[in-house]
């Protein structure tokens, strides 16, 4: 009896995969495919659509984009993050959970009332839309996976490390460099991945404050509503394999803990 | 004390509404090692990290070798501190720790290598110097704490209940290891603990605390012979305690008097279990039943039911020959040697 209803469950589990996992397959799997409809059968394999992405100017454009803004992005909020956590940390964990409740609104709200809210926040201040809005508007959103991972681990920081160290003769520069960093690098690491690929393939708050210009995720909102041209497949599994790459990576390091 | 190396006046620490430490004056010889004694919460803790630094106090001034260190946090002070849970750099290992405080003080790598060898030859973790710290037993991180202080060569090494987080027979060893430091490197230790046993061993000078006053300092003999209250004489060692009355100088107790300056009224005289003798050739004498006897190893434990209720402990050598014990339940008399016994209010 065991045994069959182990077999149902797993049966049951691997279909609810399949479901789930099959769209994005199919993404990688059609952007390599040579028939141009997206539909069976697929007919022979082909890079043909990545060079058609690759002879694109618009692709470039918004390449460029996107890695301005996740650059920047993953830059801006691991300092910023990490000087919040350590402070958040220092103060005491009433204030510490009313700031975080505070900081990590905006990942609870909707993201289009988000975006809504930015859009309208910078029309109303008279602020041309482009990068520089888009990349404050990505702050607000992914500074709390850097602030929330970081302080997690400095709050279980043994306190006792720090003292020794300003005992030993460490003022608060050489503390940080010394102790502090080497400790939660790997977490500082893996945070601001974290928090660049969710800025990679944000799409709503992108469109919403971007004015004019395009990322990767606009340009494939773009290309779906044109006609249906068989490299946003390509486009589309490139996203994909680079924010499915940076996750894994930040998994793997923030699951270290020293 | 005519030079002393440190010199703690009027030293108090205020919390909001509570006051942790009482204004108080300390000073410590150069060489001594001094205990700071008292159950959790009397303010011990809390005056030694006001010493090393980590506590700006509320009132008073420290001076440590003559140069006042009240405004320097502790990477100013020539103190070092082996903290309670250790405070060891995870990161970092055996060497590297003990290493540190050189290191940044930016000294000669070739000279920092030479002192870290000797340090960890003086603690004995040689075998373990590329270690990290979570690769080692409480007691080889206690001495990895130990050694990273030492190695600053501090005028005062302050250790923060440095026994506690180990185990019984762990704690023994590391109680004779601190003593052979103590005796080898020949500086100045102050150190906090709750346990009277561990004071009492280490230091050549106790200084019990209670509810942030310093209710009595001395050697660990003065203390333990010579309570000043009845809280010391409770909280070092064993004490029984027998309500008495003074009057004139003079307490009277077991048919006898005991010559005791201070006011008239009511007293206790306290007196500890090994003091008290059997038989009454004593002047001041007691006649009680013995209720209990115990085999504890080393000693007998008695108690001793007096005639009006009054339980009186006594600890008699087990191995010893002597006069035959009379049985549970029979009639016993006690001596009390006048210089074993102490007054104090009760």
């Amino acid at each position: 009896m065991i045994a069959r209803s182990q077999v149902v469950w797993t049966a049951f589990g691997a279909a609810a995969l399949v479901f789930l996992l099959s769209p994005l397959v199919l993404v990688v799997f059609f952007s390599l495919s040579e028939n141009a409809n997206a539909t069976f059968p697929p007919g022979g394999m082909t890079l043909h659509w990545y060079d058609v992405l690759f002879g694109n100017p618009d692709f470039w454009k918004a390449l460029g984009n996107s890695a301005i803004i996740t650059l920047c992005v993953g830059l801006v909020s691991m300092i910023s993050g990490t000087l919040a956590a350590m402070a958040l940390a220092r103060s005491g964990p009433k204030v510490a959970n009313g700031v975080i409740a505070l900081v990590t609104m905006p990942i609870m709200l909707p993201p289009l009332v988000l975006a809504l809210a930015l859009a309208t926040g910078y029309s109303s201040l008279g602020l041309p839309l482009g990068l520089a809005t888009v990349i404050p508007s990505h702050l607000v959103f992914t500074q709390p996976f850097v602030i929330l991972v970081v302080y997690a681990q400095m709050s279980g920081f043994n306190m006792a490390i720090l003292d020794s160290a300003r005992d030993l003769g460490a003022g608060p520069w050489t503390i940080f460099r010394t102790v502090i960093l080497p400790i939660i690098r790997p977490t500082l690491i893996g945070a601001t991945l974290m928090a660049m690929a969710v800025s990679l393939d944000d799409f709503i708050i992108t469109y919403f404050t971007i004015g004019g210009g395009m990322t990767l995720p606009t340009m494939i909102w773009g290309m779906l509503r044109k006609a249906l041209d068989p490299s946003i497949n390509a486009l589309g599994s490139l996203v994909l394999v680079a924010t499915i790459g940076t996750s894994l990576l930040a998994l793997r390091l923030t699951r270290y803990r020293g | 004390m005519s030079d002393p190396l440190l010199r703690l006046r009027n030293i108090s620490k205020r919390y909001r509404e509570t006051q942790a430490v009482h204004p108080l004056d300390l000073e410590v010889g150069r060489g001594d090692f001094v205990a700071l004694l008292g159950p959790s919460g009397c303010g011990k803790t809390t005056l030694l990290r006001m010493i090393g630094g980590f506590l700006p106090p509320s009132t008073g001034s420290i001076e440590i070798g003559g140069q006042d260190v009240t405004a320097l946090g502790p990477e100013k002070r020539n103190t070092n501190m082996v903290f309670q849970g250790y405070g060891l750099f995870p990161h970092m290992t055996v060497a590297q720790n003990i290493g540190y405080g050189p290191r940044i003080a930016g000294r000669d790598p070739e000279q920092i290598d030479l002192e870290v060898v000797r340090m960890l030859n003086l603690v004995h973790l040689g075998a373990v110097a590329d270690r990290l710290p979570a690769a080692l037993s409480g007691g080889q991180q206690q001495r990895v704490a130990l050694a990273r202080a030492l190695v600053m060569r501090p005028s005062i090494l302050l250790l923060d209940e440095p026994l506690a987080a180990l185990d019984l027979k762990l704690r023994k060893a590391m109680q004779d290891e601190l003593k052979a430091l103590h005796k080898a490197i020949g500086g100045t230790f102050i150190f906090v603990t709750h346990d009277q046993g561990e004071a009492i061993d280490l230091a050549n000078r106790i200084v019990i605390m209670e509810a942030g006053r310093i209710v009595q300092q001395g050697t660990p003999e003065d203390v333990y012979r010579r309570p000043a209250s009845r809280f010391v004489a409770s909280f070092v060692g064993d004490a029984n305690m027998l309500p008495a009355v003074r009057k004139g100088g003079e307490v009277a107790i077991g048919g006898g008097r005991l010559p005791s300056p201070g006011p008239d009224g009511a007293v206790l005289v306290v007196i500890r279990p090994d003091d008290v003798t059997l038989g009454g050739a004593e002047p001041l004498s007691l006649a009680g039943t013995l209720t209990e006897s115990r085999f504890m190893g080393p000693y007998l434990r008695l108690v001793v039911t007096l005639a009006d209720g009054a339980a009186l402990t006594v600890h008699r050598p087990s191995g010893v020959d002597g006069p035959a014990l009379p049985g549970v339940g029979d009639a016993i008399a006690l001596g009390l040697p006048a210089a074993a016994c102490s007054v104090v209010a009760p």
